[in-house]
C-alpha cells in the first residue's frame, strides 16, 4: 500500500494546516495502518524536539540600552541634514517635485541665457524705452567722491574697452545699488 | 498573530515612530520572548541569539518611521530576524572556527531507563542530532521549518515573512521534515520505543500539549 499521501497529510495535521474532513479521513487510516501510526509518532518526535525547551525572558538592560539609541543618529550620520542628505531626500521624492525642480532648472538656464544677451552696447541704448525705463541722471560721474568715484570710474574704464555698458551713475542708481539721491 | 490585550503592534509601531518610549518598551516586552528564542533555535547559541535580537531591535526602532502598514508587524519583525540569522549563518560559513559545532552521538542513549525516568536525557540528545541535521538543510528550508515547528506560524505568515508563495512555503516544509526525518530515523525510533516502553503519553500527545502551552504563552 502507498503511504506517502497519508504521510503528507500526518505532516500537515500535526502542522495545524489540515482541514476538518481531511483529518477525519486521516484518522480512519490511521486506525488501520500501522506503518502510518508509526510514521506519525516520528514526526511528532521530531517536532516536539524541535521546540524551545526554556522560556526567553525579557532582558531588561537591553531594553535600556536600545531606548537610549532612541534618537541618537547612526555611526557616521550627520546629526543634522547636510547638503548630501538634502540631495539625496530631493531625489527620492515623487514626480510632482521632480517637475517643479525641472522647472526652476529651466528657468535658470533661461536667465542665464539672458544675461549673457543682455547687455548691449551703449550707442544703442535708448533711454526711457522697455528696457531702461529710467532716464539717466543729470548729474554727472565726478559728483561721486572717494573710492566709491574710483571704482566706478575704473569699471567704467574696462566696460568701455570691452564694448559693453559702461557702468555709470545712472545705470548703478538704475538697478538700485547706490540710491538716485545720494548721487 | 496580533491578538494581544492593549494597543495593536502596528500603534506601537507608529508610536515608536513618533519617538515614544512607552511605545517601545511594550513591544519589547511583547516580541522579545518570541524571536529570541527563535533566534536561539535558529542559531543554536543563547550568546548569539542575544546580539541578533538586540541588532533586530535597533533595525526595528531605526525603520519604523518607514514601516508601511501593508503587511502583518509580526511578518516584519520576523522578517528583520530572518536576514539576520542568514547573515549569521553565512558569516559562520565563511569562519574557519564554526560557533555552534554539532553534537555527536551522546552514550545516554545506552543508559537503562529506570535511572532516567522522565526520558530527558533522549529528549536532549535527540535535540542534539537534530540540531546538527538542521545544518544540512538549506538557509531556506531551515527558516521554514523552524517558523512553524518552533514558532507554530501558519504558511500563510511563513510566505509573508519569506516573501514567498504560500505554496512554496508549504512545500519547504514538507521537503525538510522528510530529510529530516530521514536522517534522523533510527533516533526518533529509539526515542518512541523508550516512551511506548515507559507507558506514558504518546509523541503526538506530547508534541500538541507543547505546541498548546506554546500558543497559550505566547513564546
Amino acid at each position: 500500500m502507498d503511504c506517502s499521501h497519508w504521510k503528507e497529510m500526518i505532516i500537515d495535521r500535526l502542522a495545524d494546516e489540515l482541514n476538518e474532513e481531511d483529518s477525519i479521513l486521516l484518522e480512519q487510516h490511521l486506525a488501520e495502518c500501522e506503518a502510518c501510526r508509526r510514521e506519525e509518532q516520528m514526526v511528532a518526535c521530531l517536532f516536539e524536539s524541535a521546540c524551545p525547551t526554556e522560556e526567553w525572558h525579557i532582558d531588561v538592560r537591553m531594553e535600556d540600552a536600545l531606548i537610549g539609541e532612541m534618537g541618537r543618529p547612526r555611526d557616521g550620520e550627520p546629526s543634522a541634514p547636510g547638503l548630501w542628505n538634502a540631495l539625496v531626500a530631493a531625489v527620492r521624492r515623487p514626480l510632482p517635485s521632480y517637475a517643479v525642480m525641472v522647472t526652476l532648472f529651466v528657468s535658470s538656464l533661461g536667465g542665464f541665457w539672458l544675461g549673457r544677451t543682455g547687455p548691449v552696447a551703449a550707442d544703442r541704448l535708448e533711454w526711457g524705452s522697455s528696457a531702461h525705463p529710467v532716464q539717466p541722471a543729470s548729474r554727472p560721474l565726478a559728483r561721486l567722491e572717494g573710492k566709491a568715484t574710483f571704482a566706478v570710474a575704473d569699471t567704467e574704464h574696462w566696460a568701455g574697452e570691452l564694448g559693453f555698458v559702461p557702468v555709470t551713475s545712472d545705470v548703478i542708481s538704475l538697478y538700485g545699488a547706490i540710491p538716485p539721491d545720494s548721487l | 498573530m496580533d491578538h494581544h490585550a492593549g494597543p495593536s503592534d502596528l500603534d506601537l509601531i507608529q508610536g515608536v515612530a513618533a519617538g515614544s518610549e512607552a511605545s517601545f518598551r511594550m513591544l519589547f516586552r511583547r516580541w522579545s520572548p518570541r524571536l529570541g528564542s527563535y533566534l536561539r533555535q535558529a542559531t543554536g547559541s543563547r550568546e548569539v541569539a542575544e546580539d541578533l535580537l538586540q541588532e533586530a531591535f535597533l533595525r526595528i526602532l531605526r525603520a519604523a518611521p518607514g514601516f508601511e502598514p501593508r503587511g502583518k508587524v509580526s511578518s516584519w519583525m520576523y522578517r528583520i530576524c530572518t536576514n539576520l540569522v542568514y547573515s549569521y549563518w553565512r558569516r559562520r560559513q565563511r569562519s574557519p572556527i564554526r560557533a555552534f559545532e554539532p553534537r555527536g552521538r551522546e552514550p545516554q542513549i545506552t543508559v537503562p531507563a529506570t535511572d532516567r525516568p522522565d526520558g530527558r536525557h533522549l529528549r536532549g540528545a535527540f535535540s542534539g542530532e537534530l540540531r546538527s541535521a538542521l545544518e544540512h538543510l538549506t538557509p531556506n528550508h531551515r527558516t521554514v521549518f523552524l517558523l512553524k515547528v518552533e514558532r507554530g506560524l501558519t504558511y500563510q505568515e511563513i510566505a509573508g515573512i519569506l516573501r514567498c508563495p504560500e505554496g512554496t512555503a508549504k512545500s519547504r516544509f514538507h521537503h525538510a521534515v522528510r530529510q529530516l526525518r530521514a536522517e534522523l530515523r533510527e533516533w526518533a525510533d529509539g526515542l518512541i520505543t523508550e516512551v511506548e516502553a515507559r507507558g506514558g503519553d504518546d509523541m503526538v500527545t506530547r508534541y500538541r500539549r507543547r505546541a498548546q502551552r506554546r500558543m497559550a504563552g505566547g513564546a
